[in-house]
Formats: C-alpha cells, structure tokens, sequence
C-alpha cells in the first residue's frame, strides 16, 4: 500500500529537511577531507544529523515509505543498479587513465617536443657511454592544468631518449625538504642533474630551471648528458699575472669566467709538473673534450725541459696561447721572445716574437707605449665579429714576424696589426729614459701584433698575443676595446668549445603558427561584415522566416 | 534503434521549427563576432606595438564551453519537464518503447543541434586562416573536445529535466550543476591552497569538466583519459535520466 503525503503539512516541508540534511552531509565529507580538526566540518555533520532526526519526526510516513513497500523494492533495486553503472564507468574511465594514451595533434613547441629537440635527445638515448639524466619537475595542486601538460611532454622526453632521461614529479606541499634541496620554490620549476655514482641524482652538479621553456630544459638536459669537461692550463712564470691574481694585470676576470660561466677546469701549475712521475696531470688527454695551454708574460726563457714539454705538446696536437711580457719589464729577452723557443716555432709554425717593443705616435692608448689596433682580420672566426668599430690595446708589445712561407700543413693568419705610422724599437734603455725616436734600423708599420697558426695535420693551433694587455683584467669593459673578446674567442677558436657548444646548445625552429595575426582595414572591415552582421543576423532571419511560416501554417493544420 | 532515430527525427525538427532555437544561435553567433573583433583588434594593436598574438584555433570552442552553462539548459529544459507537466510523458510511456529510447533520441536531437552550432562557430577558424596560421591540430582537438563536453553538459542538464516539471526550475538547476563543474578546477586549487591532502584537490578537479578540456583537448593534446570521460558522463548521466523517468512506473 502506498504512503501518501498527509494534507496536514508541517510549516518546514520534510522534504527540504531531506535536502539540507543530504547537503550539510555532503558538505561534511568535504571540510572533513580539506582538513579533519575543522569546526565547520563537525558543524555540518551535526546539522546533517539534527536535518535528519528532523525530517524522521516530522515525515514519519515518509520514512516507513522509504523503509517498506514499492520504494524499497523498485527504488532501491534502481538504486543499486544505478551505482552499479555510475561503479563500472568510474572504473573504465581509471584503467583508461592509468593507461596514459595520448595524441598530441597540436604542432606547438610548449607540450609535444620539437624536431630539434627531439633529434638531439634521440641521439642522448642511442649513446650508450652518455650518463642518464634525472630531471625532477615541482608540482602542485594549485597549478594542476600545467602538470597534466608536463606530464605528457615528460613522458615523451623519456620514450624519445629510450630512458636516459628519467622524470619525477615531486609535490612541492609534500615535499618541502626535496624541493629546499634542489632550490626550487614554485611549481613547473625543473631540477637536471646527471645520476650520481649511487645511481641518485647528483645534488651538487646539476641545474635549476626557474622558468619552463622546451628549448631550456632539452639544453639543460644535454648539457647534463654531455657535460663537456675543458681544461685551462695557466703555465707558472716568472713574474707572470697569476690566474686569480685580481688587480689590473691579473687574470682573475678570464679564469672565473671560464670556471663559473662555462664550468671549464682551470689549473694554475708549472710546465714540468706534467712530467714528473707522480703527477696525475697529462696533456693531450683523448678522453676530455678540449684543452688549451695559456702561458702569458714571463721574464725568463724557458729552460730546455720546460721547452720540451711544451714543444712535445703542440707537436701532437697541443693548443696554446702565447702573450708576451710588456717590453719595458725587462731587458733581456722575455719568455716569449727567446731565441731558442722562437725558432721552434717559426720552424713548425712560421711565426715568432721579435725580441722589440711596437711604438706608435698617431694611434695609441694614453701614450704612444700603448698601441691600437683597429686593423683586425674580418675572416678570422677570432677576429670577425670586431673587426669593424673595435680596437685592441696593446701594452708595449712585441711584434711578430711572419715567415713568407708558411711549414707544410700550417696556415698563419694575422689577426691585428699596428698601424702604418707605429714603428718598433729594440734598445729598452733609450725608451727607459724617454727617448722614442726611431731607431735607423726600426720596422715602420704596420707590424703584426696578433697572429694564428693551426696545423690542419696534428690539429695544433696556436695564438701568439703581442702583450698580456689581451687578458689582463684591467682592459675588460673598456668601451670599444675588445681585447678580452678576442682572446676568450681566440681560447673558444683553440679548443673548438663553440661547435661543441652548438651540439649542446639547441634553438627551436619559428612555426609558422607562431606568426602574429595582422589585418588590414579591408580584412577588418570584411570580418566585422561577417561576423556580426551577416552570419548572427542572417539565422535570425531564418529563425523568422520560419516563425512565420509555421504561424501562416498552423490555421491551415487546423482547419 | 528506429524508436531512438524516430523520437530523434522528431525533437530535431521541432528544434529547427522553434525560434527559440535561432535566437539561441543568433544571440551566440553575435556575441562570439563582437568578442572576435576585440580580438582581431587587440591583435593589431599588440602588433603596433612590437610583440603580436598568433591566430587562437581554439577561439570559438574555448568560448562556447564556457558560455554553456547558459546555452545547454535552454536547450533541455523543456525535453522532459514539458512533457511531464504536458501529461504526454506518461502518454510515451504506454508506447511499446523502452524509456532510454525516447531520452537517447531526445538526447541525440539536443547535441545534434550544439554540432550545428559548433560548425557555424567554424567561420572564426577560417576567418583567421586568412589573417594568420591557426593551428589545425589544435582546431581538430579544441572542436572535438568542444563537441564531447557539448554532449556531457546536455546530459546533465537533462537529469535535472526528469526531475522537475518546471522548466525555469530545470534551466536554474541544470545551469548551477555545470557552473559548478566547470569551476571545479579553481575549487580544487583552493581546496589545495589550504594546506589539505591533494589527493582531495586532485579528485575535485578530476571531477569538474574544464580539467579534461582547458589544459588538453583545446590545446590539440588528445587524452584516452579525456575522451572516456565525457562518454561516461554521458553514459552516467543519460542511464540516471532514463532511471528517473522510470520511477514514475512504480511510483504511479
């Protein structure tokens, strides 16, 4: 028999009491959820429970209805059945997720990897000698839509590079500790680093990415994989500029520079430390990706096995720079100017330091001990991209001579030259005492202050520097001159950094869909035609014309 | 199957016989040219000014789920709530057909006149392939994902129109529910800036509707995830609709 709903109603509808009691139930379940110890959420269960009480006292037929009879036997067969459904769509829709399928139709770089991109973290993945790569991505709850993005360029990351690259996605709320670890603070931040010896990621070596960009996380990725390990050799000399030294003619600027900003090795140490039987120091090291030999300033020559070393050195493909001490230091032939190693080198190199000094009246730096250049070679990769509006500062340099006939398999290029008015003198006395007249047996200029030689056949390359002006901290940041550039191009020439760098150093081709919109007043005024006049306007008149016609049709159906 | 095409050939001719329906598409139609013209416009001006925006494929889809908590009760509030306050539900019901028949076919008819609407909406996408280079693939996701969701929110605005005759009460309900689903993402990134378990942030956005759109399918990123879940919604919601017509069987 059924239940019916008395006339004599009470003023709250048992109903509504129903309703609120389902609502503050629900609203329960969620602060409960939020947070447990929540006065809200013991709030609501309790009006859920009193709306309840409330509705069973006021609506006591309601309840035997729901209790006994056709409601119980239709409704909750129906109500079983219906969670049975909503049951088994919950769970096609969970195995489906977990089974992560997707497609990516969009051509955007942001969340489907590049072709640059994806070739050079293909070829991490089919190298085997290459390490893999951990990037940890910060997540949060408070930016879920860029998660889900992530996930799936992350996942891509990982199938391209056939697992080198590993991803983990790290909460930030519940991971507080790793994320200090790592530096990162907000969400989508990415932390690369190499897997350490323990097979964790490596902490101390890797990289924090504080802005997602494709391009940014594939370079740091590669970087990681290949991290390319160049060494600088600073030679000991006497009365040299040390490597940290940091007054005007240091070289601290040129070493921190390499170590901080390249993560190059820098190493302050004497030329006969690399033949000593204990020493764990070699040149010539296969396994390391590129070496270069600075030796800069010197008063004394150097002696017959410090020769050697450094002759056997480029002999076999060796890399070196030579900058020569100001003339005025002394007077007697400098380390660069010595006889014994200039010949070797104008014997295998066809070019060597003239033991003089470059004087130039007409186009100097403060005093005529202190030449310019602006003659720079506009095809040399050193000098190309100064030799237009740029000068070098040289501090009483030596010159250099140029064999007419280069050895076999050398190519000497002259990088910067005096100009035409500079002369060179040898007596270091009469300039001592301010005499810089020309001497009767003087070279005019110009006369060749830089120069490089490279042997295409053991692959030695050499860059000699008329003066230590060309690294000493004192002239970077001078406005127009570059002579740090050129030498810190001239170390990048040396050991190839810059094409090794372009390996790992990827740029995403522009899309075409990545061009800005631009409409003309013709195309504006076609568009704003369109689409607010002619297309809503015209289904408006459609929708009139057939109001109309079913008006005009409707008597006729009656009759 | 030829009751579900009979009841679908039926609700869709009497769509394109309502004016309603054309004033639905016209007040749509306007109101997405005005917002394309500022966007054209504010294109120009970016460009003016050095920078530039590229052409936005999914311009029109992204607006009209958005703008579907209001078009998609309209559309359904008066398929079951008419018939039941008309007495003609219980008329259907003595017909040899099953009661899911008439509400998929009622269904069907409702999300094939949102498709019509969708393909109207396709001028924005051509208009700008004349300006620029919008993405296709991310036209082809935003339109198909603008479809599915189409067809979940009919769905569930279609429960609320088995439960009540009144058809205001159903629009107002129906358009609540979808309010409430589509702003389940920022309810769930609050829930998460509270300092609770994401775990319950995660189910609440995994929940709302714009999760399985916004951040996927209108930016050309096709998730099995997505898809399966605006066809269990429609599954679910449609299987409770027949369910609550059904009551009136053994409630009679």
């Amino acid at each position: 028999m059924q239940d019916k709903l008395s006339d004599d109603q009470p003023f709250l509808p048992p109903r509504s009491l129903l309703l609120l009691a389902l609502a503050a139930g629900l609203a329960a379940l969620l602060a409960f959820a939020i947070n447990a110890d929540a006065v809200v959420a013991w709030g609501a269960l309790g009006i859920a429970v009193l709306a309840l009480l409330g509705w069973a006292f006021t609506a006591p037929q309601q309840v035997r209805a729901v209790l006994t009879g056709r409601t119980l036997r239709f409704g909750g067969t129906s109500l079983l059945v219906t969670l049975v459904v909503l049951a088994a769509l919950v769970a096609i829709y969970t195995f489906v997720r977990q089974a992560n399928l997707s497609v990516t139709l969009s051509e955007s770089n942001e969340y489907a990897l590049s072709s640059e991109g994806r070739a050079a973290i293909a070829a991490i993945g089919a190298d085997p000698s290459l390490p893999q790569v951990h990037v940890t991505t910060f997540i949060s709850a408070t930016a879920a839509g860029i998660r889900d993005q992530l996930e799936l360029l992350m996942a891509e990351y990982v199938s391209t590079s056939q697992g080198k690259v590993i991803s983990e996605f790290v909460d930030l709320d519940r991971n507080p500790l790793r994320a200090e670890q790592m530096g990162a603070g907000n969400p989508n931040q990415q932390f690369v680093t190499r897997l350490n010896a323990e097979g964790q990621p490596d902490l101390e070596e890797g990289e924090l990415l504080r802005f997602f960009s494709q391009d940014g996380l594939t370079n740091a990725i590669l970087r990681n994989a290949v991290a390319g390990d160049f060494r600088t050799w600073f030679i000991e000399v006497e009365d040299g500029p040390g490597m940290n030294a940091s007054g005007p003619e240091g070289l601290s600027t040129l070493s921190l520079g390499l170590e901080q900003q390249l993560d190059w090795t820098n190493r302050e140490v004497p030329l006969l430390d690399f033949t000593r039987p204990a020493s764990a120091l070699r040149l010539n090291d296969p396994a390391i990706d590129g070496e270069i030999m600075i030796v800069a300033g010197g008063s004394r020559p150097l002696s017959e096995p410090e020769l050697a070393v450094l002759t056997d050195y480029l002999a076999a493909g060796g890399k070196l720079i030579l900058l020569a001490a100001p003339g005025l230091e002394t007077g007697s032939a400098p380390l660069a100017a010595d006889a014994a190693l200039g010949d070797w080198l104008y014997q295998h190199f066809g070019l060597r330091f003239r033991n003089d000094m470059v004087l130039d009246r007409s186009q100097a730096f403060q005093n005529p001990l202190y030449p310019v250049s602006t003659e720079l070679d506009a095809s040399h990769r050193i000098t190309q991209p100064y030799s237009r509006g740029f000068a070098l500062v040289f501090e009483a340099p030596h010159s250099i001579e140029i064999a007419d006939e280069p050895p076999t398999s050398v190519t000497v290029t002259t990088l910067a030259s005096s100009s035409a008015d500079s002369y060179n003198m040898t007596d270091f006395s009469a300039v001592l005492e301010g005499n810089i007249e020309p001497e009767e047996t003087s070279l005019t200029g110009p006369l060749v202050l830089a120069a490089a030689a490279e042997n295409s056949e053991t692959g030695a390359r050499l860059v000699l520097f008329g003066s230590t002006s060309m690294l000493a901290n004192g002239f970077t940041g001078i406005n127009g001159v570059a002579n740090f550039d050129v030498a810190v191009d001239s170390i990048f020439w040396a050991t190839d950094f810059e094409d090794w760098f372009s390996q790992v150093n990827i740029q995403s081709a522009a899309r075409p869909q990545d061009a800005p919109l631009f409409a003309d007043a013709q195309s504006i005024a076609l568009i704003n035609v369109i689409t607010t006049l002619l297309l809503p306007f015209g289904i408006l008149a459609i929708g009139a014309l057939v109001w109309f016609n079913n008006r005009e049709s409707a008597p006729q159906g009656g009759q | 199957m030829h009751s579900i095409l009979a009841v679908f050939r039926r609700e869709l001719a009497l769509y394109f016989r309502s004016p309603v329906a054309y004033a639905i598409a016209f007040a749509l139609l306007l109101f997405l040219g005005v917002l394309f013209n500022g966007f054209i416009a504010q294109a120009n001006a970016a460009l003016s000014f050095g920078s530039g925006i590229p052409a936005d494929a999914g311009f029109a889809p992204n607006l009209l789920t958005f703008l579907m908590f209001l078009i998609a009760p309209l559309l359904t509030m008066r398929l079951l709530a008419e018939e039941s306050r008309e007495g003609t539900l219980e008329v259907l019901m003595t017909l040899p057909l099953h009661e899911s028949s008439f509400i998929i076919g009622k269904f069907l008819a409702a999300w094939a006149y949102y498709t019509v609407l969708l393909l109207l909406s396709l001028v924005f996408y051509v208009l700008q392939g004349f300006i620029g280079v919008p993405d296709a693939g991310v036209a082809l996701g935003a339109y198909g994902g603008a479809w599915l969701y189409g067809g979940a929110v009919l769905a569930i605005t279609m429960i609320w129109s088995a439960v009540t005759e009144d058809q205001i009460v159903a629009a107002f309900l129906g358009s609540a529910t979808i309010l409430v689903l589509y702003l389940a993402e920022i309810a769930a990134i609050w829930i998460a800036g509270q300092g609770s378990s994401s775990l319950v942030a995660d189910f609440v956005r995994e929940l709302g509707l714009q999760a399985h759109f916004s951040v996927t399918l209108a930016q050309g990123i096709v998730r099995a995830e997505d898809v399966v879940y605006f066809i269990c919604v429609i599954i679910g919601a449609l299987f409770i609709t027949t369910r609550l017509v059904e009551t009136r069987r053994w409630r009679a």
